[in-house]
């Protein structure tokens, strides 16, 4: 309806438009015709300038009669000589007037009326007959009696031609004034007429500039409305998205929570003594759950960095480290597709630390190494690392390569575009949500880099991304090593373990366990807040939703209550990662904050934090890369995949990352016991492997192989699972077996006195 | 101009009062009476046609509507003869051989108006509308070119009244 009305309008727009147009061309018109009029008047005004002809001939016929006078005086006294001058001066007089009538500029009227010229030649031509009379005497001789009786009857002649010019010129002019009025009171009307013309378009030109401006009024008006009525959308839009992100913040809690129960548990279950099939099963739940995690976080990081809340820290940590532990995590996926993982560092960067966000540098090359996984088969993946400077500023360009199955053109065009996968049967392939890459990208950008990539189909495909980096000094290297020293011996405190749910009640109930620590459970704040009442804890972990009392509220009370706990270290831990989350447990009094799921190293460190505070912003690089990123927990699957190693990465064959790893969460002893359990099985192993030799049984030497290659992996013997892995695929010959047995045999000396 | 007019009628009538003007040795054609300091005859500044060729002129060569074609007027500037006869006033009063007369504001000899004795360079007769006549500098002001100059232009001009 709206539409129909602007339609409507814009016509009558153009046609007052072509009215006023129209008007314009007439108003000029009019005015061109005043100014011609004017124009005419004037020039009929300098026609008139001119003497006055009614004027002159009175005159004339005066100086006639005033000679007749004058003739009449002499005839009385023929011989007064004054009389005689006078006479004489009358007639000069007369002369010059007849003249002037003659030659004068008078009006045409006059000048071409025949009767007037008739009129005055007869008067000019009896005038100058007497000419000879008065120049004779003007010569002397006075005029005899004869003479003066004939210009007596001449004078009586001219006398009343005279009074015919008169009359006539009178009647003529009478005539020529009527037609003058005539001729102005028609110049007047004309006038009259334009004048009307004139002021009937100013009238029409103001009526329809009134209009218009009413017209733009309506206009503005509508305008504003329709202003008021987009502002309205966009704020009910606006509200939308807020409820969505609200929505995916939520559902990321609803879903986190209980999946970090079975991640949890999952992983609880693998430390216990399991047949192997069964063990087999809880891996594969693990695994799943951690890859459903990865879908989650993608999708609430996705969702953050739209929302421009993308929060990066600065952190001092070891570049080459974070390659290893990256490169090491991968290595399990690319196994499963036969890819080899090559991780290529020059030796520059060796022990090189510097300062940016290890956490987001992580997630991108996790993100494009396990795409490089994904899409490789029987094929390589390389991590390179090359450092450069760039305008006075140190640079590291990260490549991932691989030998997959590339990408074409069209493809690229998708390929950081969210939710976009290259084609459509990728993703009933390959699986993910199309996000990864917006998100690398995203965040690389965010780090003040650059990300981009070149692809052959069929040959392969190198995403690169550059950053800027800071590199640490010595003395910072110096702290963070200490840090790390201080780490190692974990005093055994006194922990309120405040959690409703019953799961992850007993998750993080063992892992303390495991890590020494004494646990009181309080199921929800109140109890808590009765609790910290009663005893003095060493640490709380706090749980922040929790039915009766959530954990922002149970935080208030127990420092505001000053019982024995109020200065007691209050964590929070919460499956819900965002920012506002961890800024209203700061504002509640909370010294830390854990997102969930909470691992054995994550528990370890917080306790170590807890008795001996770590400035914040030099965390231990190392510590760093073996524990799980915040808001992106990385699934830990060096466990459940094997490993390959590259020479000169594992220190005696034997993957540091991990030995610490299995250290802090079971301890040296049971690490020991571990390792002397895999060369027992392994002795056992290679006697199988080499009857399998003998046979030849191709599938057992494949299955034992692996098995020893993931026992191996397990308790990072990475050199041992290299080798074995090396052996598949193709029928070992017993020079390669035996060369595996001694190796294992020599590591066996060297790690167990 | 003004200014200096009344300052040049100022000298005239006070300063060189005493100047009086030489008597007329041919026919007086022109009489200047009424408010005058220089006076010859009587009480009035007469002047024959060689007093008045000595006077200060101008050439005028105008269009009027009584000459045809473009005429040249001849004679001395109408300030010139007024200062010569010593007069001081406001108005003019020029008389004709046939008593036609005009009045003529002083101002009006400010500007370049001449007494007009000689036309295409000959003595004007009475037939000839002279022996005088008053003309209008028409040629450097063509706005004077109308009928109100046209009747101040007297022309058998025989006598000036000068009136206060």
């Amino acid at each position: 309806m709206n539409q129909r009305a602007t339609v409507k309008q814009a016509a009558g727009e153009g046609s007052v438009a072509l009215i006023l147009q129209i008007l314009c061309a007439v108003l000029l018109f009019v005015l061109i015709l005043l100014f011609v009029d004017i124009a005419r008047q004037y020039r009929i005004m300098e026609d008139g300038v001119r003497e006055n002809a009614l004027w002159s001939v009175y005159q004339l016929d005066r100086e006639v009669s005033t000679l007749e006078d004058s003739l009449a005086d002499l005839r009385v006294q023929p011989a007064s000589a004054k009389l005689h001058d006078e006479l004489a001066l009358r007639y000069d007089i007369l002369y010059s007037r007849v003249d002037i009538v003659e030659q004068g500029k008078f009006g045409s009227y006059f000048a071409d009326d025949q009767q007037i010229r008739g009129l005055i030649a007869d008067m000019a031509a009896v005038v100058r007959a007497q000419q000879p009379l008065f120049d004779r005497y003007a010569a002397g001789r006075l005029p005899t009696a004869a003479e003066l009786d004939e210009l007596d009857t001449a004078l009586a002649s001219l006398a009343l031609t005279s009074q015919d010019l008169l009359i006539h010129t009178n009647a003529r002019l009478s005539h020529e004034r009527a037609d003058s009025r005539d001729l102005i009171l028609g110049l007047e009307r004309t006038s009259f007429v334009m004048l009307g013309l004139l002021m009937a378009s100013v009238v029409f030109l103001v009526v329809t500039l009134n209009r218009q401006l009413r017209s733009v009024r309506e206009t503005s008006r509508e305008l504003e409305v329709m202003a008021s009525q987009l502002s309205e959308a966009y704020e009910a839009a606006d509200a939308g998205n807020r409820a969505k992100s609200q929505f995916m913040a939520t559902m990321g809690h609803e879903i986190r929570t209980p999946l970090n129960a079975i991640l949890g548990m999952s992983e609880l279950l693998e430390l216990s003594e399991l047949p192997e099939d069964t063990l087999y099963s809880v891996k594969t739940i693990r695994s799943s759950g951690e890859a459903l995690l990865e879908v989650i976080n993608e999708i609430l990081d996705f969702s953050k960095i739209e929302h421009g809340k993308l929060e990066l820290e600065q952190r001092a940590f070891d570049v080459c480290g974070l390659a290893e532990s990256t490169v090491s995590i991968i290595r399990g996926r690319a196994e499963d597709h036969k890819n080899t993982v090559i991780l290529d560092l020059p030796e520059s960067l060796n022990t090189l630390f510097v300062r940016t966000d290890p956490t987001r540098l992580r997630q991108v090359l996790l993100n494009l190494l396990s795409n490089a996984a994904k899409f490789t088969h029987d094929g390589t993946v390389t991590l390179r690392l090359r450092e450069f400077y760039r305008e006075g500023k140190l640079m590291i360009r990260f490549e991932v390569e691989d030998t997959g199955i590339g990408i074409d053109e069209a493809g690229l065009d998708k390929l950081f575009k969210p939710f976009s996968q290259v084609d459509a049967s990728i993703s009933r392939r390959y699986g993910g949500t199309g996000l990864g890459l917006t998100i690398c990208k995203q965040i690389v950008e965010k780090l003040g880099g650059e990300l981009g990539m070149s692809s052959t189909v069929g040959v392969g495909s190198i995403f690169w991304f550059e950053l800027a980096v800071v590199p640490v000094s010595r003395e910072d290297i110096k702290k963070l090593t200490a840090t790390r020293d201080s780490e190692e011996d974990l005093p055994r405190l006194k922990i309120l373990l405040v959690e409703d749910n019953r799961v992850n009640q007993i998750v993080a109930t063992r892992f303390l366990a495991r890590l020494g620590q004494d646990v009181e459970i309080a199921n929800d704040g109140t109890e808590a807040v009765v609790l910290a009442r009663q005893q003095k804890f060493d640490l709380v972990l706090m749980d922040m939703q929790m039915p009766v009392m959530d954990g922002i509220e149970a935080t208030r009370r127990i420092i505001a209550e000053r019982g024995p706990s109020a200065e007691t270290p209050i964590i929070a831990m919460t499956a819900n990662a965002s920012d506002d989350d961890r800024r209203r447990c700061l504002d509640a009094g909370m010294s830390g904050f854990e997102s969930k799921p909470v691992t054995l190293e994550r528990l370890r460190k917080m306790i170590a934090d807890a008795t001996n505070p770590v400035d914040e912003t030099v965390l231990p690089a190392t510590a760093d890369i073996s524990e799980e990123a915040p808001g992106l927990p990385q699934p830990d699957l060096s466990d459940v995949m094997p490993l390959q190693v590259l020479p000169g990465l594992g220190i005696e064959g034997l993957d540091e990352a991990r030995h610490a790893e299995l250290v802090d969460a079971l301890g040296e002893e049971v690490f020991q016991e571990l390792v002397e359990s895999f060369f027992d099985d392994a002795t056992s192993l290679m006697v199988d492997l080499n009857q399998a030799v003998q046979k030849p049984d191709p599938e057992k030497i494949d299955r034992v192989l692996h098995t020893i290659k993931g026992a191996a992996v397990n308790v990072g013997l990475n050199e041992i699972a290299v080798k074995a892995n090396a052996l598949r695929g193709h029928p070992p010959s017993p020079a390669q077996v035996e060369l595996l047995g001694e190796e294992i045999l020599a590591l066996k000396f060297k790690l167990v006195a | 101009m003004k200014r200096i007019l009344i300052a040049l009628l100022a000298a005239a009538m006070s300063g060189v009062s005493a100047f009086a003007l030489e008597a007329p040795t041919g026919l007086v054609i022109l009489t200047v009476k009424g408010a005058v300091t220089n006076t010859n005859v009587g009480d009035t500044a007469a002047f024959d046609f060689a007093m008045l060729e000595k006077l200060e002129s101008r050439q005028a060569v105008v269009e009027t509507p009584w000459t045809t074609g473009k005429t040249t007027f001849e004679g001395p500037l109408l300030r010139a003869v007024l200062q010569e006869a010593g007069a001081s006033g406001k108005t003019l009063t020029v008389r004709a051989l046939n008593d036609y007369s005009a009045e003529i504001p002083i101002v009006d000899a400010e500007i370049a108006t001449i007494l007009a004795i000689r036309q295409d360079g000959q003595r004007m007769s009475v037939r000839e509308k002279g022996p005088m006549m008053l003309v209008y500098p028409f040629d450097l002001e063509p706005g004077l070119y109308n009928e109100k100059y046209f009747s101040r232009s007297v022309w058998q001009i025989k006598e000036i009244e000068v009136a206060k």
